[in-house]
This record gives C-alpha cells, structure tokens and sequence, in this order.
C-alpha cells in the first residue's frame, strides 16, 4: 500500500485502515452491476454526462470496489492522488486535522457524488474520507482518467462544469454559514441535505441522517448541545421531527425562512 | 385512543386465558437477557445515544434494597436489616457507581424523571435522601419541572417527613398499602393502621404532591371480598390519583420469604376473582379510569391524561406519562434502558458493592434489541397502553407490511377475536370490553420470544 503520510502521533483514536484498491478487481464487486449504465445510479452520476461515445471507455477504467465498512477510509489526506472515487451507497465524510489533532468535518458526501477532485491540484488528498456507514463506491484511476480526458472535449467541459458548481456551492456554503445564527446553519444544513438527496430520487422530506451530532456540531461550526437545542426548537415549531436519526421535514417554508430567502437558489431543488 | 375503557367481566374468558403471562414492562423481557451483554455494552449503546440528532433525556431509578422487616408476600430484590449505617454506606456505593456512569452521558442531557424504588427508600433518613438528591444534582443536569417520586411504606415516614420530601424537590408518591385488614396484615407481617395511611395521604394533599398512588393487592391469605371491600372503600374515599391492584402470585419455590405464607390460608380461585371484580368496579364507579392491565387513575391525574393523549408508554416502572427517555437505573437488581440496550446490575448487594469498588459498572446482564425486537416492542407498548393497534403507523415507521410480516401473529389474533377478546378495526384491532382485562394475552401475540419456545416454566404471574 503506497502511503507517503505518517498518522498524527496526536491523533487519539486507532490509525484508520485503507482499503487495498489495488488487490480489488471487477470480478469480485460483489456487484452484478457490469457497466455503468446497467448501474442503479447511472441517472445520478456523473458518468450520465459523459458522450455516448465515450461511455465504453469510461466503463473500462472504472472500477468497482468491494463494500466499505463504517469507519474505514476510502483515503488519508497526504496520500498521493490515485483515483476519483464516486459514492454508490452510504455515506462519505471528509474532513481535516487541525495542528492539534482536533478534527475539522469538511463535507458529507452522498451517492452520486464524486470525491477526491480537491486532490487534483497537487495530486494529494489534501482531506482524509471516512465512510460513516457500510458504504459502496467506484473508483475512476486518475492518471487513466487524464488520458480519456485528453481525448474527449466533451469529458472536459463535463469535468470544469462539475469543479464549478462543486465550488461554487462550496464557497457558498461556506459564506453561509459563517454568517448565519445557529438556527439558520442548521436550517441551510438540512435544506441542502435534502435537495441533494431529491436530486438522487430519494425522499427529501425523509431521511436518516448518517452523520452524528458531533459531526453536525464540527462541520457548522456550533456545539454539540447548540445543535441538538436547535433541532428541539424546530422540533417544537413544527418545522421537522426527529426520531432517533430518523428527520422527518414538515414545513420546508419556515425552515427556508429560517434559513435566509436569499439563498433559496442554494437549497431548493432546481428544476 | 381517547376514549375511556370499562373492562367487562366474563367467567369464560377468565377460565380460558386467566393463565400465566409476562408483564411486558419490557420487550423482550428479561427472561432474554444473557451474560453475554456486559458493562462495556451498556457503555456504548449511551454513546450511540449521546451522537444522536437530540439525544434523549433521563429517567434515573434508584434502587434502595433495605427493609427493616420482611413482607411475606414479597418477591422484590432487597436485604432485612436493621443496621443504621448500612444506608450511609449504600450511599457511599451510590456515588461510585453514579461517578462511573455520567462519564458516559453528555452533559446536556436532562433528567426528566427520578424515581427511588425497592425495597423500601424510606429505609433512608429524609437526611440521606436529600444527600441522594444531591448527589443526582451535582452530577447531571435537572428540567425545569421534572416528574420526582418516590415509594412510601406507611410504617416509616411521619406525615412531618412528607412535607420534607416535597421540599426536597419529590412530587409524586406511591403508598404501599396492601390491605388495611388487621388479619391480613398480621398474616403478611405488615402491620399498620388506616390512619396512619390517611395522615400520609392527607399530608402529601396539603404540601403539594402532583401525584399520590396507592398499591393494593388482592390474593393474599385471609382476604375476604367483605373485609377487602372495606379497605378499598376507605381508599378511595382518600382520593388517591392513582390506584394499582397488583395479583398476589403465590411463587413460595422462587421467593423464599413467600414460604412464610400459609397456602390454607389463601383464597380460593373463585374467592380471588371475587375480589378483583369487586374492586375494580368498585375502582370505576368511584370515577377511577382503567389505565391497563391492574391501573387505575382518576381523569385528571397525569397518567389517564397521558393514556387519553396517546403519550403514555409502558416500562420497568410500569406505566409511565413519558416516553423517549434513556433510563439510567442505580443499585443492585436495578434495569437500565439506553436506546436499545437493557442492562441489569448484579442482584445481591455484595456482588453490586465489589464491582464499583474494582471500578467498573456492576452490569450482570442484559440485551441489545434488533430491529425486529423494537418493532414487536412498540406493537405490544400500544396493546398494553392503549389495547389498540393501527397497522399503519408500524406500516410506516419500521417499512412493513404488516399482514405479510406477521401471518402467524395475526392468525394468532384470529382466535382472540373469535373468542370476543379483539374485535376487527378498519386497519388494526382493539381490545373488546372482556378483552381489556386480557391485554398481556393480547401482546403474547406479538411475542417472538415465547413462541419460540425457549421460555418455559412458571416464570410469569397470572394475567387474572
């Protein structure tokens, strides 16, 4: 396993396990899926972008990899780039450590979305990802990817669409939630959650949410007990309920007005 | 679910399904629960609550195992004595075991609920129980108006000790009365005499306590319709909110101080039925409710609000106005709920004592439920509150469909219903007016555990 990052000595949990990508071969997926567009979420991926043409190509390189465990690494920041990875099921974290080992939760990242692009710039993860539940994936090897890149405009203009609105949305959210009151970061939080499962086909009014409070608290910036008082308070309003991890959005309205009109292009499913 | 029952007595019925049958206070019940689950399980499943979206706030019980004398009828978990330091030393042991548990549970969790049990809490000093209040308070972080209760035995507070309690932050009581019939009480080695319950009752009025129950028990030895009527009518002119009228199971091979109690002297079967027919309606045209199984409420105590309401929930305290809480419980024997783990410490007060001072949690057994576990549990919770089930909701919730998930459940309600206990809804069942005394044989329905087989014996009292 090629690993050019030593484990923060600091670090206060065991050292995460990598999965071995390259002892994975198609065969054993543990998958019937063959192809990308007999794949379950072709509709949602990024791959449903890509020229009829060069779908086959892409289907080569692509690989699918054998379910990931809760609480393993898909990869660890510093190591170098080898592979985009999109998720198929579950969920992904990602996130940072700071100088003192704490850490910064940078993102949640569901089906159909990619990881890994913020490594392409100095082919490093510059984050570790982490699956939050038993999780399943592809992986698209970078250097492979480059050479289909290279041969189709198509590919490309998909590709700088994609690094966009992915920073796009990003900085956003960013902006967002560092200016918002706890009840709005968590009404954007939940909002953006939801748009992007409707994205997927999934029910946005209901949801289990696969991350934690502490992973909530980390990634908006509040405490554990802000969030958990914040989700009570909507709770009371009738705005959601909450059982156990299970989300149940009652008045998409009062959230969004909770949340700020101005970023109703951010949160609401766009048509 | 909001209208009121009134439980129709029916002698066939009673013959045919009067037998044995678990009192759900948990699901599975602690017939299942394995050595296999020890203190690091009970551990994680209060981080798994902790890391949840809103964590539950906490019941906390105590379990105080001391009497001064032994009741014979009793089959609770405590030590006879009548040393004066042991309760210091209890206290002492409380602490620790308190010391090792909030470790465990994020700091903003409230308490919503505390309930001292045993036993007898009163063994304590109102001194002492005031030092276990503290204790509590110091450690975690109380509600506004938490619901705070406690059991009484009639013989060892004063009325002047009621008004401490209600300063000491306790709203609730339950008074262990049984009988007020001198024979009996002479033959069940408690003896104590109406006033001293009226003082008790009247006092806790006058202070202030949200709540007052009162426990009765039927089946005892020299019980006489005549005699327990007059009890019952002394009760209820007292106006407790809450009436319970627990069956006495004769159980003389499993609880040692039951062989005290001579079996001629017991009432006979028909004599016992007798009895608890009397009393309950009694119970009901005094304007009691009937809460479920052997509870009785008046309309506007806190229960047969929540019964009506739809928020009551059955568990190890039997009936309670709150769901959704973690229940953290102290001392020996005590059963803790968190999430979907139950965890029962070491019964005997050595073994409890020797694992807090080797510091870790005095966790003997327990259980972590399955998904399949909670379903049945949350179908058998609305049989026992509110003899009503609505397949939907379950339909819904657990991602069911409730006629093919349970074929040999519903084919066992088939034959409750043909005998009048269930009766048909537009998309569910509820129990019929006979079939409301018959709610545990309702729920064994829906009991994976029992029909499984691997239950067997005469671990369960009768259901009538």
């Amino acid at each position: 396993m090629p690993l050019c990052y030593s484990w923060p000595r600091f670090f206060r949990t065991k050292p995460p396990t990598v999965p071995d990508i390259s002892l994975v071969s198609d065969s054993d997926s543990g998958s019937t899926t063959s192809s990308c567009r007999q794949c379950g979420l072709f509709d949602l991926c990024f791959a449903q972008g890509v020229a009829e043409s060069r779908r086959d190509e892409l289907d080569r390189i692509v690989r699918r990899q054998k379910p990931l465990e809760r609480e393993n690494h898909l990869f660890m920041a510093g190591q170098p780039l080898k592979s985009i990875c999109v998720i198929r099921s579950g969920t992904v974290k990602s996130y940072r450590l700071s100088r003192d080992g704490d850490e910064i939760v940078t993102g949640f990242h569901l089906p159909g979305e990619l990881i890994g692009l913020d490594a392409i710039g100095h082919e490093r993860h510059p984050a570790f990802a982490v699956a939050l539940e038993d999780s399943r994936y592809c992986e698209i090897p970078y250097r492979e990817f480059q050479r289909l890149l290279s041969g189709s405009p198509d590919l490309n203009q998909l590709m700088l669409k994609l690094l966009s609105v992915d920073m796009a949305e990003t900085r956003e959210l960013l902006v967002v939630i560092g200016r918002l009151d706890a009840r709005a970061r968590v009404a954007v939080f939940l909002l953006n959650l939801s748009r992007r499962l409707a994205r997927r086909g999934k029910d946005p009014f209901r949801f289990r949410l696969s991350m934690d409070r502490r992973d909530i608290a980390n990634y908006l910036g509040l405490t554990i007990e802000t969030v958990s008082r914040t989700l009570s308070w909507m709770q009371k309003n009738g705005m959601l309920t909450v059982r156990g991890k299970l989300v149940s959005i009652l008045d998409v309205d009062s959230l969004l007005d909770r949340a700020g009109r101005e970023h109703e292009d951010l949160l609401l499913q766009q048509a | 679910m909001t209208t009121t029952f009134r439980p129709r007595f029916d002698d066939g019925l009673i013959a045919r399904y009067g037998g044995e049958g678990p009192r759900y206070t948990s699901y599975p019940t602690a017939v299942q629960f394995s050595e296999s689950f020890q203190a690091p399980d009970l551990v994680n499943a209060l981080d798994e609550s902790n890391r949840l979206p809103i964590p539950p706030d906490l019941s906390l019980y105590a379990h105080v195992p001391f009497c001064a004398s032994p009741c014979f009828y009793c089959g609770c978990n405590r030590v006879i004595t009548r040393s004066t330091t042991i309760g210091q030393e209890f206290l002492a042991h409380l602490e620790q075991e308190l010391d090792l548990l909030v470790d465990h549970v994020d700091p903003d969790r409230q308490v919503q609920q505390v309930h001292l049990g045993g036993g007898t809490p009163t063994f304590l000093t109102t001194g002492q129980i005031g030092q276990l209040m503290r204790l509590l308070k110091t450690r975690f972080p109380f509600a506004e108006t938490p619901e705070i209760g406690l059991e009484i035995d009639p013989r060892s507070v004063e009325p002047s000790g009621i008004r401490e309690l209600r300063e000491l932050g306790f709203d609730r009581l339950s008074v262990g009365v049984q009988d007020l019939d001198p024979a009996v009480q002479k033959a069940v080695n408690r003896v104590h005499d109406a006033e001293q319950v009226e003082a008790i009752i009247g006092a806790a009025h006058r202070v202030g306590f949200r709540s007052i129950s009162v426990d009765l028990i039927y089946g005892l030895p020299l019980q006489r319709p005549e005699s327990f009527a007059r009890t019952v009518e002394a009760i209820v002119a007292m106006r407790p909110g809450r009436v319970s009228l627990f069956n006495y199971a004769h159980m003389p091979h499993l609880f040692k101080a039951q062989k005290q109690i001579r079996a001629d002297e017991l009432p006979a079967p028909a004599t016992k039925l007798a009895l608890f027919r009397n009393t309950v309606n009694r119970l009901l045209d005094a304007g009691y409710e009937f809460i479920g199984m052997d509870h009785f409420a008046l309309p506007d105590d806190d229960l047969a609000v929540a019964r009506r309401d739809g928020t009551m929930v059955r568990n190890f305290q039997g009936y309670s106005t709150h769901g959704g809480l973690d229940l953290l419980a102290l001392g020996p024997s005590a059963i803790s709920q968190v999430g979907d783990a139950f965890a029962q410490n070491r019964r005997g007060l050595i073994d409890w004592q020797a694992a807090l001072e080797e510091g870790s949690l005095p966790v003997l057994r327990g259980l972590l439920r399955s998904a399949e576990d909670r379903l049945r549990a949350e179908i058998i919770s609305d049989i026992m509150c509110f003899g009503e089930i609505e397949y939907r909701k379950f339909e819904r919730d657990h991602e069911i469909v409730f006629d093919a998930h349970f074929g040999p459940e519903l084919g066992r309600c088939e034959a409750l219903a043909d005998d009048g206990l269930i009766e048909w809804t537009a998309g569910g069942f509820r129990a019929t007016p006979s079939g409301l005394l018959f709610l545990r044989t309702v729920a064994m329905a829906f009991d994976a555990y029992l029909h499984e087989g691997r239950t067997n014996g005469s671990r369960f009292s009768r259901v009538v």
